[in-house]
């Protein structure tokens, strides 16, 4: 613009090729404007160039752009200067227009884009913008057959320069005022930037001189009065391509942009309140303004006094964080405010910079955090207390009367309260009776409550624990004495499968404590414990008496085994005596054998007694052997057909009956009996043995035998003398005998063979009257009980 | 009965030994005697006996292991166990194995010899049997070749 309203050309003309020759070839002119203008558009198209690096940003673009067309301008304005003849000089004239049209609106473009007013920048607003510069190129281009321009011209020579001389046109005072316009209309912006913002001020100072001292220019050249013989349109190109080339590389003019700052702070959510070194507020965003309730009117104001008509306290502006609550809308609302200072290339201090955020929600959430941590920590304190009190009861070392009143005081202690009780449950009678009786003013053991009636009574019944606030005001209380200095108290059910088993009560003497629910669902799952450990503990009383039992038996069933260990030992060493006694036996008794056959025919009555006693004693020790060895040996049932006749009459013939006695055999032919016939007739042979000897007097044996339901009975009823009730007691028992001869083994034996078969062997004496042994077996035997030993 | 009968006694004590040879040498046997198992059965290869007392417990061997093996070697011998331990189990053990008798100790003398007695006349009535039978076959043979000689060319005129 500065160039544009010049209406002279001051051309050098001591060198003019034109003049010379005569032809169209320019003609070239030195100056020392020339090299400035030329300086100027090396320094602009230089900074243009390095601009291009940060091309994708619009208000770089737009500063590039203005570079370029300043370069252009100071270019051609330069080779106007340099040229002599009039062809070049208006070619160049022309050229110049293309710049110099540009340069304007680029500026306007820049500023706006620099200041954060880009968003108004749209296609149409930048079409608009472009039309005035459109039409002045199109205007000086055509100058020449329109005249619209300027309206005419002339070259003058003075003092070796060629200079062209213009009077202007419409198109050009159009142009003109368009361009000033705008340029004072950035200047402008630029002014309220610098004095809204003091953060950024260098920049927007650079910015302002850059366009202020063109424009300056410019207006001199403009002014038709002034007569000087100077351009100043080349020193101010080279002075605004000086100060631009200082703003890009030592300001960092593109660096820290006010449109950066509008982006990000002004859209920012956290607040951001800017403090010049005196505590004077210099900006604030929408964000703070809203948090603070206040407009940008604060701006200028003292910080402190804005803070401190918010409830705030100035220190709060000293801190480097701070937390602060404000009131918005009604709630409280929790801000973290943190200060960093700002400060300039020198390291001075310019001021402050405080950032907002909203930590409401946070705030809340540690609020509750904390809360809830408070909840879980005293929840932690009451299981451990619980979990102590389990162990404690669950120690095997109480006894049940111990471990119930441990649980009670045990309860006591978990609720901090001062009594307590406990009582059991009867579900077959109803009542629930005192069994502990713990710090209360009265001792209720043995108090004896039907379901229903009092506290206990009443959770027993409805099996859900109870509060209550004063049991002196209760209507359910129980009619009972020194139930009136009870106040608070808390009832709760043990329930073991599905039963109540009992009630643990926890109380206060006042009223002035009340238990809550917490204080209930803690008893609860102590009640819970408590009753499985009474349990246990009732449980392991039984086991006692069972283990005793059990003791008792073991030590009885180890003395059996211990006498039937004996008694084996003795069979096994009867066993080997009584056969190795029936070698020399045979040896005695077939000796005997051949000396009474030779001795027979000539032996007199002596020698033969002598043999029958040998023979006698033979048979006898074989019966002891057989005894002996029968009674050691396990017994293995043949199984056969017989009758008790049939083996009743094979036993009396194996007998030796004395001719004193009388053996009357009743037995029948009936009913057929599974026997192990050989051991039957043993058992009989036995026992008339023995009725035999019972007898040495002589009297009758009564063999009678009868059917009663599946069982044989066979009477062996003797006339004998009785036995003595001291013997019938250890009659069955081996080793036992009242006879000089025999081991005693007889009955035993017998005994062993009838229980085998399933049966039995009894006996009934009268002393004077006789003896009558009765031998039962089953008509069906069984296998299974053959195996008996 | 020309020859003498003879018996072999099988026990391992002394005093029974010599009661029975005496007793079964008054009844006119010969009596062999041996106290072991090994010992018995080198006799009655080298020897020939009529019949074997036989104790079923010996120092070097059971009863019914002897008798196993003597049932092997002189089957037709007549074996006779004698027992001081009557059980079932050894009683049918001892029959399967081939004895001829089961008495159990203190046998009665003269029960014994009548068994003795029984089982010779069954073994001598077998052999006399056998001998017969032999007398039998061979008279058989006899008029089988003699008719066969005769019948021989009749044969060969029929053809």
């Amino acid at each position: 613009m500065h160039q544009t309203g010049c209406n002279l050309k001051r051309v050098p003309s001591q060198f003019s090729a034109t003049d010379e020759k005569g032809s169209m070839t320019m003609v070239w002119q030195y100056d020392v404007y020339a090299l400035l203008l030329f300086f100027a558009a090396s320094v602009s198209a230089g900074l243009a160039l390095f601009m291009l690096r940060r091309w994708r940003f619009p208000d770089a673009a737009a500063f590039t752009v203005l570079l370029l067309m300043i370069a252009e301008w100071s270019l051609t304005d330069g080779l106007e200067y340099v040229s002599a003849d009039l062809p070049s000089i208006l070619f160049w004239d022309q050229a110049i227009y293309v710049g110099a049209a540009i340069v304007p609106v680029a500026f306007f473009v820049f500023v706006l884009l620099y200041t954060g007013r880009g968003k108004r920048l749209s296609l149409p607003s930048l079409v608009l913008l472009c039309f005035v510069p459109a039409v002045t190129v199109l205007l000086r281009w055509t100058n020449d057959t329109y005249h619209l321009f300027y309206s005419g011209y002339s070259l003058v020579t003075s003092g070796g320069l060629s200079i062209l001389q213009v009077s202007f046109g419409v198109g050009f005072y159009v142009y003109a005022a368009y361009s000033y316009a705008i340029v004072l209309f950035g200047i402008a912006l630029l002014v309220q930037q610098f004095l809204r913002s003091r953060v950024l001020r260098r920049q927007s100072v650079i910015l302002i001189i850059s366009a202020v001292v063109p424009l300056g220019a410019s207006v001199l050249d403009l002014l038709p009065n002034v007569v000087f013989p100077f351009d100043w349109t080349p020193l101010a190109f080279a002075f605004t391509g000086l100060v631009y080339f200082w703003g890009v590389f030592r300001t960092r003019l593109f660096e820290f942009m006010p449109v950066a700052r509008e982006a990000v702070v002004r859209g920012m959510g956290d607040g951001v309140i800017v403090l010049d070194s005196g505590n004077r507020i210099v900006d604030i965003n929408p964000a703070c303004e809203k948090m603070f309730g206040c407009g940008v009117e604060v701006l200028g104001r003292s910080a402190v006094e804005f803070f401190e008509s918010r409830g705030l306290n100035g220190e709060y502006l000293v801190k480097e964080s701070s937390e602060i609550v404000l009131p918005i809308k009604d709630a409280r609302r929790y801000f973290d405010l943190n200060f960093s200072s700002l400060h300039d290339k020198r390291g001075a201090l310019m001021g402050r910079i405080g950032v907002m955020r909203d930590i409401t929600e946070r705030k809340q959430m540690e609020e509750k955090l904390i809360e809830s941590e408070e909840v879980l920590r005293r929840r932690a304190e009451e299981l451990a207390a619980l979990q102590a009190t389990v162990l404690d009861m669950t120690d095997a070392s109480y006894d049940l009367p111990n471990l119930l009143e441990v649980i009670v005081k045990r309860a006591v202690t978990l609720l901090d309260a001062k009594s307590g009780g406990l009582d059991l449950c009867d579900p077959e009678k109803h009542e629930v009776r005192c069994v502990v009786s713990y710090n209360t003013p009265q001792d209720f053991r043995g108090l004896v409550l039907k379901y229903g009636e009092g506290s206990s009574g009443l959770v027993a019944e409805t099996r859900k624990p109870l509060i209550i606030n004063d049991y002196r005001k209760w209507k359910g209380a129980a009619p009972i004495s020194g139930a009136t200095s009870i106040g608070a108290e808390i009832s709760v059910p043990m329930i073991w499968r599905g039963q109540v088993t009992g009630i643990i009560q926890v109380a206060e003497d006042s009223a002035i404590r009340q238990f809550t629910q917490s204080d209930l669902d803690l008893l609860m799952l102590f009640a819970n414990h408590a009753a499985i450990a009474v349990e246990n503990g009732r449980r392991a009383e039984g086991l006692e008496q069972i283990v005793a039992e059990r003791t008792k038996e073991l030590i009885e069933a180890q003395d059996r085994l211990l006498k039937a260990e004996r008694m084996a030992a003795i069979g096994e060493t009867a066993a080997m005596v009584g056969h190795d006694l029936r070698n020399p036996l045979q040896a005695i008794s077939t000796a005997t054998y051949v000396l009474k056959k030779e001795l027979t025919p000539s032996a007199d009555a002596k020698t033969r007694e002598m043999f029958e006693v040998i023979e006698d004693s033979v048979a006898y020790s074989d019966r002891i052997v057989r005894d002996l060895l029968d009674y050691s040996q396990e017994l293995e049932l043949e199984l056969s057909e017989a009758t008790p006749k049939l083996i009743a009459s094979d036993a009396v013939r194996q007998v030796e009956i004395p001719a004193n006695i009388t053996i009357s055999d009743l037995t029948l032919d009936e009913p057929k009996i599974r026997v192990d016939t050989a051991k039957i007739r043993r058992v009989f042979v036995n026992l008339i043995e023995d009725a035999v000897d019972a007898m040495p007097d002589g009297g009758k044996l009564t063999i009678s035998s009868n059917r009663s339901d599946d069982f044989l009975i066979v009477k062996f009823a003797d006339t004998g003398p009785g036995i003595p009730e001291t013997v019938l007691r250890d009659l069955w028992k081996p080793l036992i005998t009242t006879k000089p001869k025999g081991l005693g083994l007889g009955l035993a034996i017998c005994k062993r063979i009838a229980e085998a078969h399933g049966g039995s062997i009894t006996v009934e004496s009268k002393i004077g009257e006789g003896t009558t042994f009765t031998l039962t077996l089953p008509i069906s035997h069984s296998q299974e009980g053959a195996q008996t030993a | 009965m020309s020859d003498p009968v003879r018996i072999l006694i099988v026990d391992d004590d002394e005093n029974i030994l010599k009661t029975f040879s005496t007793a079964l040498r008054d009844a006119g046997y010969t009596v062999d005697t041996t106290e072991n198992g090994r010992e018995a059965i080198e006799k009655a290869k080298t020897n020939f006996y009529n019949l074997a007392l036989i104790d079923i417990r010996l120092p070097d061997m059971e009863g019914t292991q002897l008798l196993t093996t003597l049932v092997e070697t002189t089957p037709k011998m007549v074996k006779i166990i004698i027992t001081g331990y009557p059980t079932l189990q050894n009683a049918v053990e001892a029959v399967n194995k081939g004895a001829d008798g089961y008495v159990i100790k203190p046998a009665n003398m003269a029960d014994l010899l009548t068994k003795i007695k029984q089982q010779l006349e069954k073994q001598e009535k077998a052999r006399r049997y056998d001998e017969e039978k032999i007398k039998d076959f061979i008279e058989t043979r006899l008029k089988e070749s003699r008719s066969g000689e005769k019948a021989s060319p009749s044969k060969r005129n029929d053809s």
